[in-house]
């Protein structure tokens, strides 16, 4: 591949571009103002994903890049969604395990371990 | 044109790259690599940002109303303009239209500095009510966990507004190079590598957006 063989993009595909990006900042605007309760956030995500993807696509030119680059760079996501899933199978299911933890393996004398800590460091 | 003009055009490129096209390539690899990166960067905040909602949902959505939406939606306009911008200047670095590939790069550094403006009014607005983070936190009769809302935008908007601030001072320099014409067709790697830079930055925003400004 010479130098002289850079695909360069049309005006045309630029500006469509950037019309899109404003028209989904406008709707982002236009949707916040409705309330869908818990689907907001969703909403609200869904279009930045949209945009997001318009951004990296045609303004970063990965659409007509190598499919190396994009499967690298989107690789980079998943280790992100990783992070999200750990951190929040802990931060989400932390009230959860105490609520087993009453009941567990069918032990017919009621276990208060902490309430009985807190008695000794009570009376000591 | 004259041979001469051509010769003194052409870019040497480093002698372990097999041709100006191989480098080029290897700059734009590498250059995907650290943006993967500062994705995986930002990741950090916006898990803090994830966690602290997930605790704290009535606070966040008192919080937003302390955020102007106008100015927000004026800064995504700004960066969305700024991008396009951008891309434009790439394209006439490759069509080697230094003189246009200039107005482009200047157009993008000055939407960057309105960015920065509008950022400035809200900060400034900001820490005259007292909402501030942490143990500097001054507003009366509001939210006790509220300090916690404004660490998250402070810092999340604050290392954007670092890298919109490096963004500037990238653009000022091919602002400089695009003047003495030292980009071609054979040769626009940084006017291409900084477009990238100022892409990512442009794609960070896009999500705080609605993050801080559009919560309800």
């Amino acid at each position: 591949m010479s130098n002289n063989d850079h695909f360069i993009v049309p005006v045309s595909t630029y500006l469509s571009t950037f019309l899109a990006l404003i028209f989904l900042t406008v709707l982002t605007v236009v949707v916040a103002q409705f309330d869908f309760g818990p689907f907001n956030i969703a909403v609200a995500l869904f279009v930045a994903c949209i945009k997001a993807s318009l951004v990296i696509g045609f303004f970063m030119g990965l659409h007509w890049d190598r499919g190396f680059i994009a499967a690298f760079f989107l690789s980079s996501l998943l280790a992100i969604a990783l992070f999200f899933l750990f951190v929040f199978a802990d931060v989400g299911f932390r009230g959860a395990t105490e609520v087993k933890e009453k009941g567990k393996f069918g032990i017919k004398s009621p276990v208060k371990l902490i309430d009985d800590a807190d008695r000794y460091h009570s009376t000591h | 044109m004259s041979q001469a003009n051509v010769v003194t055009n052409k870019h040497h490129f480093a002698h372990h790259f097999a041709s100006a096209s191989h480098e080029f390539e290897t700059c734009k690899l590498g250059m995907w690599f650290f943006l993967a990166q500062e994705l995986l960067f930002f990741s950090g905040v916006f898990v803090m940002y994830a966690v602290f909602r997930y605790f704290y949902p009535e606070m966040f959505i008192e919080a937003h109303h302390h955020l102007s939406w106008k100015l927000g939606a004026l800064n995504t306009v700004l960066l969305i303009t700024s991008s396009f911008t951008m891309v434009m200047g790439v394209r006439a670095a490759q069509l080697r239209k230094s003189r246009e590939c200039f107005w482009h790069l200047t157009a993008t550094f000055m939407f960057a500095l309105g960015f920065m403006v509008v950022k400035g009014i809200e900060y400034s607005a900001k820490i005259h009510h007292g909402l501030v983070p942490s143990i500097w936190f001054n507003a009366p009769g509001v939210n006790e966990t509220l300090p916690i809302f404004f660490g998250c935008y402070f810092f999340m908007t604050g290392l954007h507004g670092i890298h919109v601030l490096v963004g500037m001072g990238l653009l000022f320099w091919l602002m400089i190079r695009a003047y003495r014409n030292e980009f071609s067709t054979g040769y626009f790697t940084p006017v291409e590598m900084v477009g990238l830079y100022w892409h990512l930055v442009d794609l960070i925003w896009i999500f705080l957006f609605p993050l801080l400004y559009l919560i309800g």
